[in-house]
């Protein structure tokens, strides 16, 4: 696709940029003025100066974006070294207690040296132990500078503690947020996923003395299974690279990597969501060196016209917004894709998850 | 001026909304907006600023009035910056208080690789004072003053410190008046250029200072950062300077006015503490504001390092 | 179990700027900046050169404080060591 015709950037030349990164190089300014804002709203800019600079062509780009560039490496790079340093922290407060944390997300990838945890801005990190040491561990944490997110106003809290179980703790002094999990799912959601399950292929990281992350597999179907369930849908995307660098990543270490995730999807009970992501992977992210997401799973597919549907919904609901353009469909779509039947994509009834920043700016006005 | 007419952003817009680019210092903002008040009132107050159509824009505002649908009547407002930050709703009068601390904000949530602090600063001689104060302080009145006496703006509310060389970048934006301090000004300086008053906001009645014409002119000029100033107002107290020792100006300014320095790490420890040692730091207590602009144009204050 | 007392050394990398004798000390790892006395400082620093532990932290305390080591010495300064490992500043090391 030429990409240099055009003056802005349309949602097809958008998503083939997240699958050719190299092609920014070809871009104007112009258009350079249009995607930023495109990639500020699905929080992408990181990403796409991680794939600039993983392929040494931030020299090519205009000087005029360069302060965007470095200024994203900054924040990056700081997030990073805070997500390590409180992994640090919860490894020597846990070091004489037999029992393991496992990162999740953001903060597994990092752990780990996988590949999503390039070019990544982290809200938090999350931990998930076993339930029934939650409590246990949550007191040492309150005895340790973290206290409780206690907001009696914040309604987002609220949902967060009671339904979905989560027990999230900031910590005094450098206010970064720490999501305590017992479980994957809300209790009340429609999918039933039982997160003991997981800590049987749960892998230490050497060099620590309890720090976990999920099994290859394990990981994966977590981030399918979270596609569309944070309530924040411009999240999709970035959900979507995700799956799609782990997918790389452990396809190169097991070349049946792909008959594992779905043995392991089917006996976790959680086949359609994962068969799902990996639809939308092939269908709007599928680059050169990712050849096909698995397709052992397609037989759980919906049918044909809930694809359609849920594919539109998808492209209106995680794709950003132009420029000018009327957002009433996007936030229509929104509605629609929260309302959508309950056993496809479940809405979680928090209204909006606008969660913490690892630390806070507070300016004083 | 030239500005792009666009066509209506929705389909229930009554005003046309107008497109228009805002250049500061090395910043530029592109505007959408069909609020009618926000476009007098920048030029008034903008009057000497390049508002030329651009290519390229690092930040992208929508300023709107709400919901004519709802009521037609309603003037409430919004400003949005595009894939960030939404500003809480107020009534089309106020919007040119809401839309100064939009440009700060978007300053303050983009940039992560400079040092930026919530401090005015001003150059006399190549020597920059950096004015800094918790709300209240004295701190936007004071550097109104001096900027109308002889002293170039660089910034009213941010300073932008460079984190490979320490060096100042200007903006040379308005500044910000609150309640009293926008008749003591005007009565100091009556052919100052104002832009409207915004009232009751949440901080008051504000209203905005056109920047003299040779600092906006001389943005470009950098400088050094000479002295901290802490700026202490005190109704009933005579004019007094006292040192601040380096250690605790450093914390001060860390914690206090140092917008972004947890988010630059180890780059802005070390920008702040060359910054903090190569300066002189001062707590200023004053109560009339016609002693602090004599005592800075004084030779006790130029005989200072 | 022999008792035995912990040993710290410091933590890689700290940045310092002193003044007045205050010490800012930044500490890359944490990102945390941190303001000290010349006691806690002196601590550090010594730890930055050889294995610190609460008996020569008593010696860093009796010559900073011009006292002779008293009692209350050894508590204080088992209690330092603490706070400054738990804020990163020292990093205990496997005897």
């Amino acid at each position: 696709m030429d990409l240099s015709a055009v003056n802005s950037i349309d949602h097809e030349q958008f998503l083939e940029l997240l699958r050719r990164p190299s092609a920014v190089t070809a871009l104007s300014l112009k258009q350079w003025d249009s995607l930023l804002p495109m990639l500020s709203q699905t929080r992408l800019l990181p990403h796409i100066v991680a794939a600039i600079d993983q392929e040494n062509i931030g020299h090519d780009l205009p000087a005029r974006i360069a302060d965007h560039l470095e200024s994203t490496r900054v924040r990056t790079r700081r997030h990073a070294k805070l997500v390590e340093w409180e992994i640090d922290r919860l490894d020597s407060l846990f070091c004489n207690r037999d029992e393991p944390i496992v990162l999740l997300k953001g903060a597994a990838y990092l752990c780990a040296g996988l590949s999503p945890a390039l070019g990544r801005v982290y809200s938090d990190v999350d931990v998930l132990v076993r339930k029934p040491c939650i409590d246990e561990i949550e007191r040492d944490l309150l005895a340790h500078d973290w206290s409780e997110v206690d907001d009696p106003d914040n309604q987002e809290q609220f949902f967060r503690r009671w339904l979905h179980e989560i027990r999230p703790l900031k910590h005094r002094r450098r206010a970064t947020v720490l999501d305590l999990h017992h479980n994957i799912l809300p209790a009340i959601d429609s999918l039933q996923f039982d997160a003991s399950l997981l800590f049987e292929r749960i892998e230490k990281i050497e060099g620590t003395h309890c720090i976990h992350v999920l099994g290859p597999a394990d990981m994966v179907i977590h981030a399918c299974v979270h596609l569309f369930r944070n309530g924040d849908f411009s999240r999709g995307l970035r959900d979507l690279l995700d799956i799609r660098a782990l997918l790389r990543d452990f396809r190169a270490l097991d070349p049946r990597f792909d008959e594992e995730v779905q043995a392991r999807a089917e006996c976790l009970g959680v086949s359609r969501p994962c068969a799902l992501a990996f639809r939308f992977l092939d269908k709007y992210l599928r680059d050169e060196a990712l050849s096909a997401p698995p397709s052992n799973l397609e037989y759980a597919l919906p049918n044909s016209i809930e694809l359609a549907t849920l594919d539109f919904l998808f492209r209106k609901a995680s794709l950003p917004r132009s420029l000018g353009a009327n957002p009433v469909p996007r936030q229509v779509s929104h509605w629609l894709l929260e309302r959508y039947p309950p056993h496809l994509v479940r809405k979680t009834i928090v209204p909006k998850l606008e969660r913490f920043g690892i630390y806070t700016l507070r300016p004083k006005h | 001026m030239s500005s792009v007419v666009k066509q209506p952003a929705a389909a229930h817009s009554v005003q046309p909304s107008k497109s228009l680019c805002l250049r500061t210092g090395d910043l530029v903002y592109r505007i959408e907006t069909d609020l009618p008040e926000l476009l007098t009132a920048i030029t008034t107050v903008y009057r000497d600023f390049d508002l030329t159509t651009k290519d390229f824009a690092d930040f992208h505002l929508s300023a709107s009035r709400l919901s004519r649908w709802k009521n037609p009547f309603s003037r409430d407002a919004v400003i949005e910056m595009i894939g960030g930050f939404r500003s809480p709703v107020f009534s089309a009068s106020q919007v040119m208080a809401h839309f100064e601390w939009s440009l700060n904000r978007c300053v303050f949530s983009c940039f992560f690789h400079r040092l930026i602090l919530h401090a005015g600063v001003l150059e006399r001689g190549g020597r920059a004072v950096i004015l800094v104060g918790e709300s209240g302080a004295g701190k936007s009145t004071l550097t109104a003053a001096l900027a109308l006496n002889g002293w170039r703006l660089l910034s009213d509310e941010l300073t932008i410190l460079s984190t490979h060389d320490g060096s100042l970048t200007g903006l040379a934006r308005p500044i910000a008046l609150k309640n009293d301090s926008i008749d003591l000004i005007k009565s100091l300086s009556p052919h100052a250029r104002f832009g409207p008053t915004s009232f009751d906001t949440p901080k008051g009645d504000v209203a905005h200072l056109a920047p003299p014409t040779d600092s906006v002119r001389r943005v470009h000029e950098s400088a050094t950062p000479s002295s901290f100033v802490f700026v202490d107002f005190e109704p009933g107290r005579e004019l007094e300077i006292e040192p601040v020792p380096r250690t605790r100006a450093f914390m001060m300014v860390a914690e206090d006015a140092a917008i972004n320095y947890a988010a630059l790490g180890a780059a802005g420890f070390t920008t702040l503490a060359n910054a903090i040692e190569s300066a002189d730091c001062y707590i200023l207590h004053y109560s009339r504001l016609q002693d602090a602009i004599a005592f800075f144009a004084s030779d006790e204050w130029t005989s200072r390092r | 179990m022999a008792e035995s007392h912990p040993q710290f050394t410091a933590r890689d990398g700290l940045m310092w700027r002193s003044w007045d004798d205050e010490h800012l000390v930044f500490n890359p790892a944490s990102g945390e900046t941190h303001l000290l006395d010349s006691i806690a400082a002196a601590v550090i620093r010594e730890a930055e050169s050889s294995r610190m532990e609460t008996e020569r932290c008593c010696l860093v305390l009796e010559r900073q404080l011009c006292e002779r080591n008293g009692e209350e010495f050894e508590q204080l300064a088992s209690s330092l060591l603490n706070q400054l490992d738990e804020l990163g500043l020292l990093v205990e090391v496997s005897q």
